[in-house]
């Protein structure tokens, strides 16, 4: 009767365990690994306002749009069209004795699903056509022939830069970006 | 050879004469190297032409009114600072100025020129790009006596370069 008893309760305090067991020997739910695209993903971006260092203002902001859409193992991740917005970093007008318009701009950020995707390195750094050489060659001339003809270079203008809407431009992402698979 | 000598005389008295070329001999293995950034920071590489005009004229560099360096005729310096917005200036009688978006692990490049002013010549910065710097053939690194901070100095742009450098480098 006893030794009964005894088998009975180690059925007893066995039977959770091993359940416990097969419960842990199961496979649980599958973590969903979310997907990365690596920061310093090269994208294409379109300039949807017109630049230039006669118009733009240092600090002002203005639209763009991704070209083509980021992929991931031939998924769409970003899909183009996705708006955005770029910053002008420096603007400054063409000016006396040659000196040309100076214009950089940089890509900010691009809106997905209502996140803001930031962007770096849009290479879009322009400089105007310079006249300083054609000034200083005036000036250097006129120095030693007729010295008040020299003062004529001081009011020569360079070329303004312009970049128009719908440039296109390279930026990278400037982080990871993950997405839920 | 008359007209020459009037035409150099005349830049220089136009350009001005204020500062004496600096004098430094960069090691030949640095002639125009332009080191990765070092990790994390952004790289900027101002440099000048070798032009006559104005050549008595240097271009002193600062950002907010704190000097980063100078650079004589056919020089150039290497600087590194945190990614962002950065503002360079230079001043004579007139101030211009540069603002770059430095990007970490990247370089850019600024150049300096110098401008006819009512006086004197003008310094002028511009963004310019690597085939810029390039397109000039020998450019010396400038004087290590005149950098302030975050300029690299020539045995750290050997380093971040896998430059061994034979010869001391010497300035007289």
């Amino acid at each position: 009767m006893t030794r009964a008893f005894l088998r009975l309760a180690v059925c007893c305090l066995a039977l959770p365990s091993g359940i416990l067991s097969a419960q842990d020997a199961s496979p649980g739910p599958v973590q969903a690994t979310p997907r990365v695209v690596p920061a310093l993903t090269p994208v294409r971006i379109e300039i949807l306002e017109a630049q230039g260092s006669a118009i733009s203002k240092p600090d002002a902001h203005f639209p763009i749009r991704l070209v083509d859409p980021v992929l991931l193992d031939g998924k769409t991740i970003i899909p183009a069209g996705a708006t955005g917005e770029g910053e002008v970093v420096h603007a400054k007008k063409s000016s006396m004795s040659g000196g040309p318009g100076e214009l950089i701009l940089a890509a900010r950020w691009l809106d997905v699903n209502g996140h803001q995707v930031r962007l770096r390195s849009m290479h879009l750094s322009e400089n105007g056509k310079s006249s300083i050489k054609d000034v200083n060659r005036i000036m250097i001339a006129s120095a030693a022939t007729v010295p008040v003809a020299a003062m004529l270079g001081w009011f020569m203008k360079g070329k303004e830069v312009v970049v128009p809407s719908g440039t296109y431009a390279e930026a990278k992402l400037a982080a990871d970006f993950s997405v839920e698979p | 050879m008359r007209l020459k000598h009037l035409a150099i005389f005349a830049a220089a008295a136009v350009g001005g004469l204020s500062v004496p070329a600096m004098a430094y001999d960069t090691p030949p293995e640095l002639m125009m190297v332009v080191p990765p950034a070092p990790k994390g920071k952004g790289l900027v590489v101002f440099y000048r032409s070798a032009s006559i005009f104005g050549a008595a004229i240097s271009c002193a560099v600062s950002e907010n009114d704190k000097k980063i360096s100078s650079m004589g005729v056919g020089r150039y310096f290497v600087y590194a600072a945190e990614p962002g917005k950065h503002s360079f200036s230079v001043s004579s009688e007139a101030k211009d100025q540069v603002t770059l978006e430095l990007e970490a692990d990247e370089v850019q490049y600024v150049g300096c020129r110098i401008k006819m002013g009512i006086m004197a010549g003008r310094p002028d910065l511009f963004p310019a790009k690597e085939a810029d710097f390039r397109s000039n053939k020998k450019l010396s690194l400038s004087d290590p006596k005149s950098y302030g901070e975050g300029v690299l100095k020539p045995e750290e742009i050997a380093t971040l370069a896998g430059v061994t450098v034979s010869t001391p480098a010497a300035a007289h």
